[in-house]
């Protein structure tokens, strides 16, 4: 039996099916993982008259790599999930700073409302300049 | 996918938009997560609102440009102005006229030229010195040694002249722009010389009526530009004269700061072969004034519809104000009134009445009405109207304010809360009188006050209204002051005052050095009511009532509560009292009862003396301070429709610094109207218009 599509997006490569010619789209877990990124990348004063979406993460990766900025940008992303993705519970963000590479490692792991499988984002957060 | 009748059409926010695009998403599956906020399709979702938004707004302001009622860049609303055939004033220069005297001159100079333009340095004012010029020559001779130039013209602003060649195929619309925004277009001069070797001139006029203009007239045309300056433009000869090839145009005219340089008492000169003269003396007959901006996108919005519908006649009330407003340039007028002479009280058919405030200046000079009525009003009239210019009869307003401050609601000091009242007395004055057919509402007033800070519990307003009235020494003139409103009726309270006071010559010839004026409501006068002034304690039996004074008859009783005077009831109104006492004798005894040992004290209360008609009588102090009347009736008092009279009132001498006596009254109405030359207005002037009282609770 086919899965029941309770959340459906735009796929954001705007892929194109091979075989119906019409735009991919991203479901269930993959959209709510989508949005979470999506939402964990956006700066604040990103998005028009949306000040407050957004986390500060760009802005942090400029800072010394070290854990009490790992720490700050734990609560960021944290705060930002919590606040603008309803379909996620159990939130858990772990942040690791790893200096000799001047990265952030974030590990998020939730769980989609009224499923029972453990989702896991992985990141690793690298300045480019 | 969604149904068309769902998408919201209405809104223009960025929200409102975003909102209906997630609703209209919502009726479809196929792509569901629009409300999610991270999700793609809401990215998507927000540029596409922001576009709406921007799109929407831009509409909004094209749209809001496109009307005359609601353009708000001047551009705009000059150019609507401009399709009513509407020219908005410019600004105008502040002028001043002085008076040079010059002693102990040489006698070998004969002559001098001070030439159009001399300038004159003005005192500081706001820490600014301003630049004034003459507008004329002067050709002084010395035949004494002493000149006495009077009467000299100033304007503030600074002289400039442009010199333009003019080339057809650079310039086919004959276009000048005048590089300062802010000039004064009445000192403008155009002067159009044939070429740079052939040095002969014509003097072009501001174009002024369409239906004189031939190929040959020489004027110009001027008009306010897109980007608020002016630009001056040439006939077509077709309707005007053109330009050629070749013509040189000369622009001369004063770039001014308008009424930033009114009130200037004090002019140097400058630049001037005089100038060096030590015993030379500027004298200033008239502060600068009359100085004013350029007409504001308010003023226009107002006028220029008026005026359109006027089409150069006055017919209508709104067709004479509009057009007597006009001439804001020649005239510094204020505010301006017209009603028909079958408006008028007594009927007066074939007139039409007309009353103007000046800026500054209380009433018109004689001069001022001719031209008035000649050169502004009379060329606007229908034949048959014949225009009269009523002079603007003035009602002074006297504002006492106690006000009740709860003092733990508020940081600000007496001083604070006093100036906060003092500007928004002042600022309701100036927003809701000053004009003609004004009304001041006192309970509004009140709530204004109340609601100025959250500490002020309550206000009372103590109003009266004053006229001035100026009589001549000596000569015996009759004065009516008419106030147009019920005047309170009041021995007691002083409701009818004249001040400052005066000096009498009495009938044995006597001067009698301080005389003053009060009022004695008519014979058939008695006790109306009795208001309680304060209530006091300890009243747990009623007190005696005792009214004494100069009438007779008068009875009333106490009814008390709470060891307080609740009311005072009259049994008898008596009759004959111009004036009345109202004593309160306490009545408790020491003798038994639950609350014996305390006497009724600090009850206090008055009397309203009743009557509409009254006299006005003269009285004086003699040698050993008791009142003694002079006349028992120079005038007469109609309380009811607040005339006040003066039969043949002839004071020796005035005790004040101007000769003026102000006639105060208190209103018996809380409603006061202004209409036809009635200006109800606030002395800005008198510090004493608006006195605060700060009660702290």
């Amino acid at each position: 039996m086919a899965e029941q599509i309770l959340y459906s997006d735009l796929d954001l490569m705007f892929k194109i099916h091979a075989v119906r010619k019409d735009l991919v789209r991203s479901t269930n877990e993959q959209a709510i993982i989508r949005s979470v990124k999506n939402l964990v990348l956006t700066n604040h004063y990103e998005r028009p008259f949306q000040a407050g979406v957004g986390s500060n993460v760009r802005k942090m990766l400029f800072e010394p790599i070290t854990s009490m900025t790992a720490n700050y940008l734990q609560k960021e992303i944290d705060q930002v999930i919590r606040t603008f993705e309803p379909r996620v519970s159990s939130l858990r963000v772990d942040v690791e700073a790893l200096p000799d590479n001047n990265a952030m490692n974030v590990v998020i792991r939730f769980y989609i409302t009224n499923s029972t499988n453990l989702t896991r984002i992985d990141m690793l957060l690298e300045r480019l300049r | 996918m969604a149904a068309n009748s769902n998408m919201q059409l209405v809104g223009t926010d960025f929200d409102q938009i975003k909102n209906n695009l997630v609703n209209f998403l919502k009726d479809q599956n196929i792509l569901s997560d629009a409300s999610y906020t991270g999700s793609v399709l809401s990215i998507l979702l927000d540029i596409l609102a922001y576009n709406t938004h921007y799109n929407a707004f831009y509409t909004n302001m094209v749209g809001n440009e496109m009307f005359l009622d609601t353009a708000t860049r001047r551009s705009s609303v000059i150019s609507h102005a401009k399709v009513l055939g509407y020219n908005p004033s410019s600004s105008s220069c502040s002028t001043a006229i002085v008076d040079i005297e010059i002693t102990g001159l040489d006698l070998a100079i004969r002559s001098f030229v001070m030439p159009k333009y001399t300038k004159f340095l003005s005192e500081k004012l706001d820490g600014k010195n301003y630049t004034f010029v003459t507008t004329r020559e002067y050709f002084l001779s010395n035949e004494t040694g002493n000149f006495n130039l009077q009467g000299v013209t100033l304007k503030q602003g600074t002289p400039l002249t442009y010199r333009i060649l003019y080339n057809s195929s650079n310039n086919p619309e004959t276009k000048f722009r005048i590089p300062e925004p802010n000039i004064d277009l009445d000192t403008l001069e155009v002067i159009v010389q044939k070429s740079g070797t052939d040095f002969r001139v014509d003097t072009y006029t501001k174009y002024d009526d369409l239906l004189t203009l031939d190929p040959n007239s020489k004027v110009y045309f001027i008009q306010e530009s897109l980007d608020n300056n002016y630009e001056i433009y040439f006939g077509n000869n077709v309707l005007g004269k053109g330009l050629d090839d070749g013509n040189i145009v000369i622009l001369s005219y004063l770039a001014t700061s308008g009424a930033e340089a009114n009130d200037i008492r004090n002019f140097s000169l400058l630049d001037s072969p005089l100038a060096s003269y030590d015993n030379l003396v500027v004298t200033t007959v008239q502060p600068s004034f009359v100085g004013s901006n350029k007409e504001s996108i308010e003023s226009i919005k107002y006028i220029a519809p008026k005026t359109y519908s006027a089409q150069g006649r006055a017919v209508t009330n709104n067709d004479y104000i509009a057009l007597i407003r006009k001439n804001r340039n020649k005239f510094p007028i204020d505010i301006v009134n017209v009603w028909s002479g079958e408006e008028n009280d007594p009927p007066i058919f074939g007139k039409v009445f007309v009353a103007v405030k000046l800026v500054s200046g209380y009433t018109l000079t004689e001069s001022q009405k001719r031209i008035l009525k000649e050169d502004i009003i009379k060329p606007i009239s229908l034949v048959t109207v014949d225009p009269e210019i009523v002079d603007v009869d003035y009602t002074f307003l006297k504002i006492e304010t106690n006000v009740l401050v709860d003092r733990s609601k508020t940081l600000l000091s007496d001083g604070e809360i006093r100036t906060r009242i003092i500007t928004d007395v002042k600022n309701y004055a100036s927003n809701t009188l000053n004009s003609f057919e004004s009304t001041l509402i006192i309970p509004n007033f009140v709530a204004s006050i109340n609601s100025l800070d959250s500490s002020i519990i309550t206000n009372q307003q103590n109003i009266y209204l004053q006229k001035r009235i100026l009589p001549e020494p000596g000569i015996a003139k009759t004065f009516t002051v008419d106030f147009s409103v019920p005047i309170k009726r009041d021995v007691f309270s002083k409701s009818i005052t004249v001040s400052p006071s005066f000096q009498y010559i009495d009938s044995l010839g006597a001067t009698r050095t301080e005389v003053f004026l009060e009022q004695v409501p008519s014979d058939l006068t008695y006790i109306e009511s009795i208001e309680i002034l304060n209530p006091g304690i300890y009243y747990y039996i009623a007190p005696t009532i005792i009214i004494s004074g100069d009438g007779t008859g008068a009875t009333a009783k106490a009814i008390v509560s709470d060891g307080k005077i609740k009311q005072i009831l009259l049994t008898n109104s008596g009759k004959n009292y111009t004036q009345a006492i109202v004593q309160i004798i306490p009545n408790e005894t020491l003798a038994g009862g639950t609350n014996s040992g305390y006497i009724g004290m600090m009850g206090s209360a008055r009397a309203i003396i009743s009557g509409r008609y009254g006299n006005l009588r003269t009285y004086y102090y003699n040698n050993v301070g008791l009142k003694t009347i002079l006349n028992g009736n120079i005038g007469t008092v109609d309380y009811q429709n607040g005339v006040i009279t003066l039969n043949e009132f002839m004071p020796s001498e005035i005790n004040g610094t101007n000769g003026v006596l102000t006639v105060s009254v208190i209103p018996d109405s809380t409603i006061i109207e202004s209409k036809k030359n009635k200006l109800l207005t606030l002395d800005v002037d008198d510090p004493s218009s608006v006195t605060v009282n700060i009660i702290s609770k």
